[in-house]
C-alpha cells in the first residue's frame, strides 16, 4: 500500500504568525491534534500539536508568563521545524519505520517540494483495523 | 498478534485529585498525549489527554483567569471518565478497529479489573514497521 492511498489532503492549516490562543481555538473547533504551519509565501515551514502547546504552557510560571504565551507568542516560536516527509508512492510500512523510529506521530506528504498531504499514525491505524496491511 | 505482545506494560498515571497542571507537568515530561486516571484506590476511572486541556483553556475568555486555571481545576473534573479498555488477549486488528471507531489514541488493557498496560497507536505502527502486522 502507498502512502497516497491513505494519506489526507484536506487540511486545516495556521499561520506562521498567528498567535497562540489562535492554534488552541482552531486545535480544538477543528478536533485535530496538529495542525501544518504555512509562511506568507503558502509554504509548509512547521508542525503545530497540542503536544507543542501544552510543552511550550509548562515552560511558563505564573498567570503572566501564561498570557504572554497566549496572546503575544507567535505559532513560529512553539512550532516543530520541518516534519520529517514522506512521498506520495512511498510504502507505508517503510513510512510506518519512520514515524517509529523517528518519535512522531505525523509526516507531511510532499511532492515537488509542495505539501499536498499528511499521512498520521491514526491513518496506519485505520489500515489495520479494515485490514489492509 | 494479541495486544500483550506490543502493549507497553510501565506506565505513568496521574491522580482524580491532583490538579490539571500536574497532569500537563507529566504529559509535557514524559512526551505522551494522555494518562490514564486512577481513583485513591488505584483503580482506572478515567483519561486526561492533551486535547482535554486545550479544550478548557480555549474555553477560558477572562484572560486573568486563564493565567491560574490549570491550578484551580482538578483532573477528574475534565477528564473522560470511563476510558475504552481492552483485554490483553484481544487481536490487534480488533483493537485498532475500537481506536478508530472510538476516536482514540490509546486503549487501556485490564485484566480481571487491574491495570496491566496501555496500546497506543505508536505501539500498532511499530508493529506495522516491523512486518509483525
Amino acid at each position: 500500500m502507498r502512502v497516497a492511498d491513505i494519506m489526507r489532503t484536506n487540511l486545516e492549516t495556521i499561520d506562521v504568525d498567528a498567535t497562540v490562543a489562535d492554534a488552541v481555538a482552531s486545535l480544538t473547533e477543528t478536533g485535530v491534534s496538529a495542525l501544518p504551519v504555512i509562511d506568507r509565501m503558502g509554504r509548509a515551514v512547521g508542525i503545530c500539536s497540542t503536544q507543542d502547546v501544552l510543552a511550550a504552557e509548562s515552560r511558563c510560571h505564573g498567570p503572566a508568563a501564561r498570557e504572554q504565551l497566549f496572546e503575544k507568542t507567535l505559532v513560529l516560536e512553539i512550532m516543530t521545524p520541518w516534519p520529517a516527509t514522506a512521498h506520495p508512492e512511498e510504502d507505508v510500512r517503510i513510512v510506518a519505520r519512520r514515524m517509529f523510529e523517528g518519535k512522531v506521530q505525523r509526516l507531511f506528504v510532499e511532492e515537488q517540494g509542495a505539501l499536498v498531504g499528511v499521512i498520521s499514525q491514526t491513518d496506519i491505524v485505520a489500515a489495520v483495523a479494515a485490514t489492509r496491511v | 498478534m494479541k495486544v500483550a505482545d506490543i502493549m507497553q506494560t510501565t506506565l505513568e498515571t496521574i491522580g482524580t485529585d491532583d490538579s490539571v497542571a500536574e497532569a500537563v507537568t507529566t504529559i509535557a515530561e514524559q512526551h505522551v498525549s494522555g494518562l490514564p486516571v486512577v481513583n485513591d484506590r488505584g483503580r482506572l476511572v478515567g483519561v486526561i489527554s492533551s486535547t482535554d486541556v486545550l479544550q478548557l483553556l480555549s474555553e477560558v475568555t477572562d484572560p486573568e483567569r486563564r493565567g491560574d486555571i490549570l491550578e484551580a481545576t482538578l483532573v477528574r473534573e475534565i477528564m473522560t471518565a470511563k476510558p475504552v479498555t481492552v483485554e490483553p488477549d484481544a487481536d490487534v486488528h480488533e483493537a485498532a478497529r475500537q481506536m478508530l471507531y472510538g476516536e482514540i489514541h490509546r486503549l487501556f488493557v485490564e485484566y480481571d479489573g487491574a491495570l496491566v498496560g496501555v496500546l497506543s497507536q505508536t505501539d500498532i505502527v511499530g508493529a506495522v514497521a516491523g512486518a509483525k502486522l
